[in-house]
């Protein structure tokens, strides 16, 4: 790595060659981008002062066009200052262009909880089969994170990318006192995996374990038998928080919400009191 | 008032005469001039001491108990509800048990139990534990007896208003002999051949006939404190961190010219005393003070003129442990762990005997440390003493005996809190083992998560000192902190500097993989990047460049920018033009760190100077050429400093460093090792100072002030790293070592550098030096080197001093017998020598890197070794 320091390197971005070639401009079903406009915004990586960089960082990430990856991927590995740094981790997620996972993946390492954070929720945008492997292998990695909010943006972020294979590692960080791990074993998780979930119930406080029911409860996917089950789990331990918890999940159910769910989750409304 | 009746007057003339037939003066007992004690009575007499002697009954060995009964008895003290028993061992019964309230430590008579029961002293018979006789103590505290045929002796006191009374009761009767009150405060007494031994004020023992009461010779320390005095058959004793015995040479009043017997053990948690202090009032309940103390026996002397020990060892009590140190070395023999608290120990022939708080009788082997008898005495104990001289029975020892590592790390690993101090104390202790493994066992001290902060901080500090184990440590690397598998990173700081110690080259990619990992703490991180600049080569040079890339303007940095400046170094002793220039660009930049530039434009004006220096030293060695001679400069100006340089440096300026130690000693009692490691510039300045402990800023910004105002000598590298080791945990040896046995590791024997003054400046290893070799070695980097008074002396002949550069060749400096390069500097103690309690003595070493001097003649220039840290960029 040669001459990266951030005053001199901006000079290199006016020659990015994905903005050269103009290779995935406007594509991905994305509203088209004035070339101009996203050509004067790269134009301003260059410009000395931090608040006009800082400007054009945010209107690449408004675009959220690929042509501005390669310069926004320069800018980083030139080591910026912090806000640089993290307005381009943010463009970067905004864009979700898969070139950009290997720069985001090294933040993942950075010595600020907070560019780590800002990097896992970038990554977690990401969605291409040809980097899933990366990008899971990366949020698995983020789950052993010192930060707790690290963690729990990686939990979740596990959860939203679809990483089913990270069951196992969920529940051991749930284990450990990441509570977010829960959301995304109710979004990945099967029926074995609510009945696990369903196993700490008055070992973990209650309000750790309902927004991963809430995930179950609400999904299309996820078999009524399993999502009465649940409901029966909660009215084992019937109190004011199960209580409220079902009357919210009435008061907005999922689209398609089978009858027989929704009388089961009645009937444990009916009969808890308001007051215990 | 009423006129006395006949009778009465013919009651009192008959008494007169029962009085005159029994001996008036048990009966008037009490009433005394006290002659003794006096102010005028000249101390430190040697014909009065002379006269003692005389009457001391001839040593001879212990073979049997004192008592009446000839039976092997422990008295003691019930706990829970309190009472007092006698315990015959012999056959494993309760001679009696009584219950009575009880308000002090039991003392064994010949023939009685005294106990302090109340505001009275009670003698109990020991036969039966029936009461003997009483004796009001008038509020006053009881501190103790001591017995002969005749009398029991008693000391009473108070202890704010000094005031101590002394007391000789008929021992069958419980009749006041004689009685005598001063204004000084008595610590239990001793008697031996009709005399009595009081201790007071904690630095004279008067001695008394017991007949006449008069004081017929008085002792008086000069240059210690007297805390006891006992008498046994062996002889009679006295001391208070020593032992002293009672004959001819006691009236010097020295420790040098009396018969005394110091313990080399310093350092040890808690301060335990050697003997019971004669003048602690003694408590009736389970006491904290009690179970920290040594336990030794007067081993048999025949002609009564020497202290040795019995088994040649000390038995440290530390609660449930016993520990042996050789009475020579003060190397640690044996640690036996008992599952209980202890309550008393008792020191035989035979063993090592205590009782536990269930009540169990238990002796210890004292070669082994295995337990080889057992009997139960029935009763919870809240505190005991023997009386069972030659009391053996059969031997049936119990387990195997560890090694010393495994002896050592049973303790360590111990959960009961209030060792915690003992265990940091070990684990220096276990730092000081050879076996590789140790390292190994150190890491996993610190690794323990239930290990207490404390606990973690020795071992940070025992891993500093390890010079063995390398492979352990780069082992360790592969270990980060993971939080989902709770798992840990190894201290990477001294880890780091360990392995550049050790000089474990294989080390680099584990220390890479810590220095990209963000769970490196900052503190650890400038550690690891110097060790990568120690340890690596220019393969690591697109590796520095990234992480300065990366981190330059990052505010990661802003508070702490040491890593990135260390790394900025490395790019300079490895790389080139390229990275030169890389370097201006970050000089450049806008949004470089400022400390950052500020570090690489000072590399850059030391650069420059070298230069000049170079270019003068050349010049210099030209015209030297051309004259036929030797360059003055090149003869009289090392490459770098070697270690003896550095650490005679040091060492000339102790007294600056010394008051830094001593308060961290205050805020740390525990502080074993201080370690610093700086960078030296040619002009003979420190700076870049990082010190472990590295958890006191006040420490460090202390030894930074005084470091500065260190001149060191010039030499003609750009800069070198400097090291210096302050070890104030010596200079006890290592445990397991023989008697007689060096040390092993690079120090040799410690030796005091500053009276009162706890530095050690033991073996500094510069971080590209090899391992130091062994004692002995021309050229080897630990040497005792004695801190010179202050003021400083002058730079040794030779070694320009500051800012003087000698234009005309002078002979190189005379090295001193047996180590070139090295000496010693003749002290004169600048202060008394007491140290605090606790304080340990101060030796120790200096080094620094190896100095590569050319020989004379040989050609100038001064290229830096590649290898080595001291290094000056290639020209431009």
């Amino acid at each position: 790595m040669r001459l990266l320091s951030f005053g001199i390197l901006v000079g290199l971005l006016a020659t990015s060659p994905a903005l050269a070639q103009g290779r995935r401009g406007g594509g991905g079903g994305r509203p088209a981008v004035d070339r101009a406009a996203l050509e004067a915004a790269i134009e301003e990586l260059k410009a000395p002062d931090m608040a006009t960089v800082l400007n054009a960082i945010t209107k690449l990430a408004e675009f959220a066009d690929p042509r501005a990856t390669a310069p926004l991927t320069r800018l980083l590995r030139a080591g910026p200052p912090d806000e640089l740094t993290h307005a381009a981790i943010q463009a970067l997620g905004a864009i979700s262009d898969p070139d950009s996972v290997d720069v985001l993946i090294e933040y993942t390492r950075h010595r600020r909880p907070r560019v780590r954070r800002l990097a896992v929720q970038s990554i977690a945008q990401i969605r291409d089969p040809r980097v899933n492997d990366k990008v899971n292998e990366a949020l698995r990695n983020a789950l052993r994170d010192s930060n707790d909010r690290v963690r729990g943006v990686a939990a979740i972020a596990i959860g939203e990318h679809g990483d089913r294979g990270a069951m196992d590692l969920l529940f051991l960080a749930f284990e450990r006192n990441v509570p977010e791990a829960a959301i995304s074993i109710g979004k990945l998780g099967g029926t074995a995996e609510a009945e696990r979930l369903a196993g700490f119930l008055g070992r973990r406080q209650l309000s750790e374990i309902l927004p991963g029911f809430n995930e179950f409860l609400r999904r299309s996917d996820f078999p009524d038998d399993a999502k009465v089950n649940i409901i029966h789990k909660l009215e084992e331990i019937a109190g004011p928080d199960v209580k409220r918890f079902l009357v919210n999940f009435l008061a907005s159910p999922p689209p398609g919400l089978s009858q027989k769910v929704k009388d089961e989750a009645q009937r444990v409304v009916r009969i808890i009191p308001d007051a215990i | 008032m009423a006129r006395p009746t006949v009778m009465a007057w013919r009651v009192a003339a008959a008494s007169a005469v029962l009085l005159a037939a029994l001996g008036c003066e048990e009966l008037f007992g009490g009433v005394m001039e006290p002659t003794a004690f006096g102010n005028l009575f000249a101390d430190n007499r040697e014909e009065d001491v002379a006269k003692v002697v005389a009457r001391l009954p001839a040593p001879a060995p212990a073979t049997a108990p004192a008592n009446r009964l000839g039976r092997p008895l422990v008295a003691g003290l019930r706990y829970g509800t309190p009472g007092v028993f006698v315990f015959d061992v012999s056959t494993g019964t309760m001679l009696w048990n009584k219950e009575m309230s009880v308000a002090s430590r039991p003392v064994l008579t010949d023939r009685a139990v005294l106990v302090q029961s109340g505001s009275d002293v009670v003698s109990l018979r020991l036969e039966d534990g029936s009461e003997m006789w009483r004796i009001e103590t008038e509020g006053m505290s009881f501190f103790g007896a001591a017995h002969d045929e005749k009398y029991a002796y008693l000391t009473l006191g108070v202890t704010v208003s000094h005031v101590g009374r002394l007391i000789a009761v008929n021992a069958d009767s419980g009749w006041t002999s004689w009685k005598i009150q001063t204004t000084k405060l008595f610590g239990r007494p001793a008697a031996a051949g009709g005399l009595v031994f009081v201790p007071w004020e904690r630095q004279d023992i008067s001695v008394l006939d017991r007949e006449s009461q008069e004081e017929i010779a008085r002792i008086r320390s000069v240059d210690d404190v007297y805390n006891f005095v006992f008498a046994r058959p062996q002889g009679v004793f006295y001391g208070s961190k020593g032992l002293y015995r009672f004959d001819g040479k006691s009236f010097h009043g020295t420790q040098q010219d009396a018969t005394y017997y110091r313990p080399p053990m310093q350092g040890i948690p808690g301060d335990p005393e050697l003997w019971a202090d004669a003048f602690a009032e003694p408590t009736g309940g389970r006491n904290a003070r009690e179970k920290i103390r040594f336990f030794v026996a007067p081993a048999f002397d025949p002609a009564g003129q020497s202290v040795t020990l019995e088994h040649d060892k000390l038995f440290l009590l530390y609660f449930r442990f016993l520990v042996a140190y050789d009475a020579a070395s003060g190397a640690i023999q044996w640690i036996y762990r008992h599952p209980d608290d202890i309550e008393a120990v008792s020191v035989q022939p035979s063993g090592v005997f205590l009782v536990d708080s269930p009540g169990n009788l238990v002796r210890v082997a004292a070669d082994t440390g295995l337990p080889d008898w057992r009997l139960p005495i029935g009763i919870d104990v809240a505190a005991a003493t023997f009386d069972i001289a030659g009391f053996s029975p059969p031997s049936q020892p119990v387990g195997t005996v560890g090694t010393m590592r495994v002896q050592l790390l049973q303790v360590i690993l111990d959960q009961d809190n209030r060792l915690l101090p003992f265990r940091q104390y070990l684990i220096a202790k276990l730092a000081q083992l050879p076996e590789p493994e140790v390292t190994r066992d150190i890491l996993d001290v610190y690794a323990q998560r239930t290990s207490p902060q404390a606990l973690k901080d020795a071992a940070r500090a025992a891993l500093a000192s390890r010079a063995q184990g390398a492979e352990h440590l780069i082992g360790a690397l592969d270990t980060h902190t993971d939080y989902l598998m709770n798992t840990q990173a190894p201290p990477m700081g001294v880890v780091a500097q360990s392995l550049v110690a050790m000089q474990a080259r294989a080390a680099v990619t584990g220390l890479v993989a810590h220095l990209l990992d963000p769970e490196t703490p900052l503190e650890d991180l400038q550690e690891v990047a110097q060790a990568l600049v120690d340890l690596g080569d220019a393969s690591l040079i697109s590796t520095f460049e990234s992480y300065l890339t990366l981190y330059h303007a990052d505010s990661a940095f802003s508070q702490n920018p040491n890593a990135l400046n260390v790394l900025a170094d490395g790019l300079l002793k490895y790389g080139g033009e390229e990275e030169r220039r890389f370097l201006d660009n970050l000089v450049a930049s806008t949004y470089t760190l400022p400390a950052l530039k500020a570090h690489i434009q000072k590399r850059y004006d030391e650069i420059e100077q070298a230069r000049l220096a170079a270019e003068e030293a050349a010049r210099l060695a030209a015209e030297a050429a051309a004259a036929g001679t030797v360059s003055a400069v090149q003869e009289v100006l090392p490459q770098t400093l070697s270690r003896e340089q550095v650490g005679q440096a040091m060492t000339a300026n102790a007294a600056l460093i010394a008051p830094c130690v001593q308060a961290k000693m205050q805020r740390s009692p525990t502080l074993s090792q201080v370690r610093m490691v700086f960078r030296l510039s040619n002009t003979g300045q420190a700076s870049d100072l990082s010190v472990l402990p590295s958890d006191d800023a006040e420490f460090t910004a202390c030894l930074s002030e005084a470091l500065s105002q260190i001149q060191f000598p010039r030499f003609l590298a750009l800069s070198q790293r400097a090291q210096f080791t302050i070890d104030i945990a010596t200079p006890e040896p290592p445990p397991g070592t023989a008697p007689g046995t060096p040390p092993p590791g690079p120090g040799t024997p410690p030796t005091p550098i500053l009276p009162g003054t706890p530095i050690v400046p033991t073996g500094p290893v510069g971080p590209v030096a090899p391992p130091p070799p062994p004692p002995g070695v021309p050229g080897a980097g630990t040497t005792s080197v004695p801190v010179a008074p202050l003021p400083p002396p002058p730079p040794p002949p030779g070694v320009p001093g500051a800012g003087t550069v000698p234009v005309t060749p002078l002979p190189p400096p005379p090295p001193p017998p047996g180590v070139p390069g090295t000496g010693t500097v003749p002290v004169t103690p600048v202060a008394p020598p007491p140290p605090p309690p606790g304080v340990p003595g101060a030796t120790g070493t200096g080094a620094a890197t190896t100095p590569t001097t050319p020989g004379a003649g040989t050609p100038p220039p001064p290229v830096a070794n590649p290898d080595e840290y001291p290094d000056v960029l290639p020209p431009e």
